[in-house]
């Protein structure tokens, strides 16, 4: 942030100059000299010196919108289990919003979304329904990644750059692929699930599934 | 990659026991009694997930992204403005505690350095005398002052140590600043902006506080690709993993864990989010960049310096799969600014789609080809792969040379014929004297009416008028890339646009003008005439590495010092006369004014004032460079103290009124 802090100072500055820049005044010095013939031309570039545009590298708001709403909806679908749910929910969220808008740190953003986490856990223990338990996980990992990427597009690129359509696209891809995998889950829970032990045939599937997926890397 | 084989097998056998474990005890639920565990083992499952899970959100809190960074190339470069290297010798002292002999040592030297040649220019008097006058202190009432000069040369050496300790370092600025102040009052110097002083060095010592700022003075080297020169049309710089999702496995982990613990099937479902997105991090695809094709259109492929063109870029995705999240960022060369527009798209791009974007530009003069940074990543952005893309676009900016005032020129001039009014007699138009008549004078020049009155032949002679040999010179050493305020043209700039400008005037009124230019790069243009000789020195304005918009390399500085005037010096005629552009920020520039004046050449300085006088430090360098103007009109010289807000020609006829 440093980097945005310099050039808004050296903006600061050029933008002190042009007011300062008309005193010399170019016009009344052009008919002053309007003998010399294409005056205009002169090597001074008196009006050429037009100032740079200004670079800021602001975390990218349409994804930190994005990332800010889906913690909110994590912190909602936890929330009718238990109060302390909710409270936890809050602060993660407010640290969240905090490190995206205010702070601008990937870090703070990061933390916030692991305390929403821990409230979606504790309303998961504290007996909230398993739809909403998966809803909210979902939305808690969306929120990471969302943020996160509104941090890389904006150090990567710049608040000046339209970046919605990109944006859009991650958001969009992302959220695919949670969706497939709860609907992957629900089938899989429904039509196995209904046997006598449950909870060890889901332990191992799961487990398998984690082995199997670090096995992965193409 | 054996050991990765052969971890990638014992995961799937590990997975594959598992998930068959796991479906049996779905399919008969009695089996699980038989089986050789129990609830511990379950149990086990659990906290091992969660006890996996907070390492996976500890190694995210512990690594770092490996993002490509990338350049900033809208801003203009920044330049440093003359005198930062006091104010920064003076944060280095009070604030770091840096350093605090040497810096002192050399400021003092410096300053009294300064002190001695106002004294003796004001007085007239010798080193010596001057010397004595500024140690008794007759000078000035400010007592900090006096008391600056007085102990430096007893106390330089003794004071040091007990400074150390004593910690009393902290009055040598306020001492430092009366000594400034003081010899300002002294050498009748006007800082106008003395007022505002204060406000302004605290935000210099904001601006030096990121030392990075100081150092780097080209915008692109704030990036992580190591250098945007390519030959290629298309070049790879990196494909790497962005550990993006890094920790996401803590999702999965954690819930999973919790839920074997909790007996909560709704959290082992959770967890299966989580896994999800780390199959969905670990499968990528390499993004098929080398497909894309690159368009960029200038709206003028030949504009002249500080022309503002427009340069549209269109991104083609001519391959067979989606590119889902592609940046580009449109290197502009450094000399350039962005003023309009910004030179960066993020977007994606589907099979044969294409993407526009577009920004005006500020150019500068120079033969340029330049690339479109590309940062393209897979859909779920674990994969990054960074390329240059340049499009087979050149822009060439050169000055036009034209001529818009005439400059005064000075009275050394060779044989040929020309505009420069001599004080000797020969044929010409304007009278001069009258002589006695020696055989071989022309007819058309004896005074015919003294003939008929006196009898006695008389010769009329007539001023003659005769061309100057100008030899350009320019001061590019790295020292004369300053400006007033970070993001103002620099001196060598301001200086290469008015010479193109003064090089048409000259040529225009027939001198034989060259071009030259003290630098590590020699250059040098021998005087001449003719539209070829024009032709070519435009050329040389525009690319000539000397004159380049950009600051030279320094590598060999510590080898062999030599001389950076040796080559000119050694290749001037003598009868030639140097129009010199420096900025006068040091004293080698007046150095070589003045030996080249008393080598007999006359020399004009047309010298862009690129001082401040913000903090302490821009108004020493103020007053140093006052000094050194007065130095050298002192000694004959014409300084043209241009001030580059105003323009040039105005100036040169103000300071024509004065020399004529």
């Amino acid at each position: 942030m440093s980097t945005a802090n310099t050039t808004s100072k050296a903006e600061a500055e050029a933008k002190a100059n042009p007011s300062s820049d008309p005193d010399p005044g170019p016009d009344p010095n052009a008919t002053e000299t309007g003998g010399g013939g294409g005056g205009n031309d002169t090597g001074t570039n008196v009006e050429d010196v037009l100032e740079a545009v200004t670079v800021t590298h602001k975390p990218a708001r349409l994804s930190g919108g994005l990332a800010v709403g889906c913690g909110l909806l994590a912190v909602l679908t936890s929330a009718p289990a238990t109060i302390i749910a909710l409270l936890i929910g809050v602060f993660g969220l407010a640290g969240l919003a905090a490190g995206q808008f205010v702070l601008e740190s990937r870090r703070a953003a990061g933390v916030g979304t692991a305390l929403i986490f821990v409230g979606v856990l504790v309303s998961g223990v504290l007996g909230n329904s398993e739809v909403l338990v998966t809803v909210s996980t979902l939305a808690t990992i969306l929120a990471f990644d969302l943020s996160q990427n509104a941090f890389s597009v904006g150090a990567q690129m710049s608040s000046a750059t339209d970046t919605t359509r990109g944006e859009i696209i991650h958001a969009a891809a992302s959220f695919f692929v949670g969706s497939v995998a709860i609907v992957v889950a629900f089938a899989v829970y429904f039509v196995v699930g209904t046997g006598g032990q449950p909870i060890a045939a889901l332990a191992f599937v799961l487990l398998a599934a984690v082995i199997l997926s670090w096995s992965v890397r193409s | 990659m054996d050991v990765d084989k052969l971890t990638t097998r014992v995961l799937l056998g590990a997975g594959a026991v598992s998930l068959l474990v796991g479906v049996a005890l779905a399919v008969s639920p009695g089996l699980g009694a038989g089986l050789p565990f129990g609830n511990g083992t379950i149990m086990g499952i659990g906290g091992l997930g969660i006890l996996l899970g907070f390492l996976s959100a500890r190694s995210r809190l512990r690594s770092e992204l490996t993002e490509t960074e990338t350049p900033n190339p809208e801003r203009p470069a920044r330049t440093p403005t003359p005198g930062e290297d006091v104010d920064r010798m003076l944060y280095e002292m009070t604030t770091l505690r840096q350093g605090i002999i040497e810096n002192r040592e050399q400021l003092e030297g410096r300053l009294e350095g300064l002190a001695i040649s106002i004294i003796r220019d004001r007085e007239d008097c010798t080193v010596k005398d001057a010397r004595e006058i500024l140690e008794s202190g007759q000078w000035t009432d400010d007592e900090d002052a006096i008391a600056f000069f007085e102990g430096d040369l007893s106390a330089a050496d003794q004071s040091g140590l007990s400074q150390m300790v004593s910690g009393k370092k902290e009055e040598f600025e306020p001492k430092f600043r009366a000594a400034v102040a003081a010899l300002t009052e002294y050498a009748d110097i006007d800082l106008d902006d003395l007022a505002t002083e204060d406000e302004d060095e605290d935000d210099e010592g904001g601006l030096l506080d990121n030392d990075s700022t100081v150092e780097s003075n080209w915008n692109v080297e704030d990036s992580s690709i190591p250098s945007y020169e390519t030959d290629e049309a298309f070049e790879d710089v990196s494909l790497q993993h962005t550990n993006r999702w890094l920790g996401v496995t803590a999702f999965g982990l954690v819930a999973l864990g919790v839920g074997i613990l909790a007996f909560n099937p709704g959290l082992m479902l959770a967890g299966t989010v989580g896994i999800a997105y780390t199959v969905y991090a670990r499968i990528n695809a390499v993004p098929g960049v080398e497909h894309l094709h690159v368009e960029r259109e200038l709206s003028e492929t030949n504009p002249g310096p500080g022309d503002v063109i427009e340069v549209t870029v269109t991104v083609r995705n001519d391959g067979d799969s989606m590119l889902p999240d592609l940046r580009m960022i449109d290197v502009v060369p450094d000399a350039f600014v962005v003023t309009d527009g910004t030179p960066r798209l993020h977007t994606a791009l589907q099979s044969g789609a294409q993407a526009t974007f577009t920004y005006s530009a500020r150019v500068e003069r120079g033969q340029y080809q330049w690339p479109l940074l590309t940062i393209a990543r897979d859909f779920s952005g674990g994969l990054e792969r960074t390329s240059l893309l340049t499009p087979d676009v050149e822009l060439t900016c050169v000055p036009s040379l034209t001529v818009a005032h005439d400059v005064p020129v000075r009275s050394q001039t060779t044989q040929y014929a020309g505009d420069v009014s001599t004080e000797s007699g020969g044929s010409g138009l304007e009278f001069y004297s009258v002589r006695d008549y020696r055989p071989g004078d022309p007819m058309n020049r004896v005074n015919w009416k003294q003939l008929a009155r006196t009898g006695e032949l008389a010769t009329v002679d007539f001023r003659q008028e005769r061309a100057a040999t100008i030899t350009i010179l320019f001061d590019t050493r790295q020292s004369a890339f300053v400006s007033e305020s970070p993001g103002k043209l620099h001196a060598v700039d301001q200086s290469v646009h008015a010479a193109s400008d003064v090089f048409g005037a000259l040529y225009d009124a027939g001198h034989l003008v060259g071009l030259a230019a003290f630098d590590t790069v020699p250059c040098w243009f021998s005087p001449g005439a003719g539209s070829e000789h024009r032709e070519r020195a435009r050329l040389l304005f525009a690319q000539h590495p000397a004159l380049s918009p950009q600051p030279p390399e320094r590598d060999n500085i510590q080898g062999s010092y030599i001389d950076p005037m040796t080559h000119v010096r050694r290749r001037l005629s003598s009868n030639s006369q140097i129009f010199l552009f420096t900025p006068l920020v040091d004293d080698y520039a007046a150095e070589v004014a003045r030996r080249l004046d008393s080598g007999g050449h006359l020399v004009t300085v047309i010298s862009p004032d690129m001082t401040a006088s913000r903090t302490i430090g821009q108004q020493l360098t103020r007053i140093e460079r006052t000094v050194r103007v007065r130095y050298l009109r002192e000694r004959g010289i014409r300084v043209v103290d241009w001030d580059p807000d105003e323009r040039l020609d105005l100036q040169l006829d103000k300071a024509q009124a004065r020399w004529a």
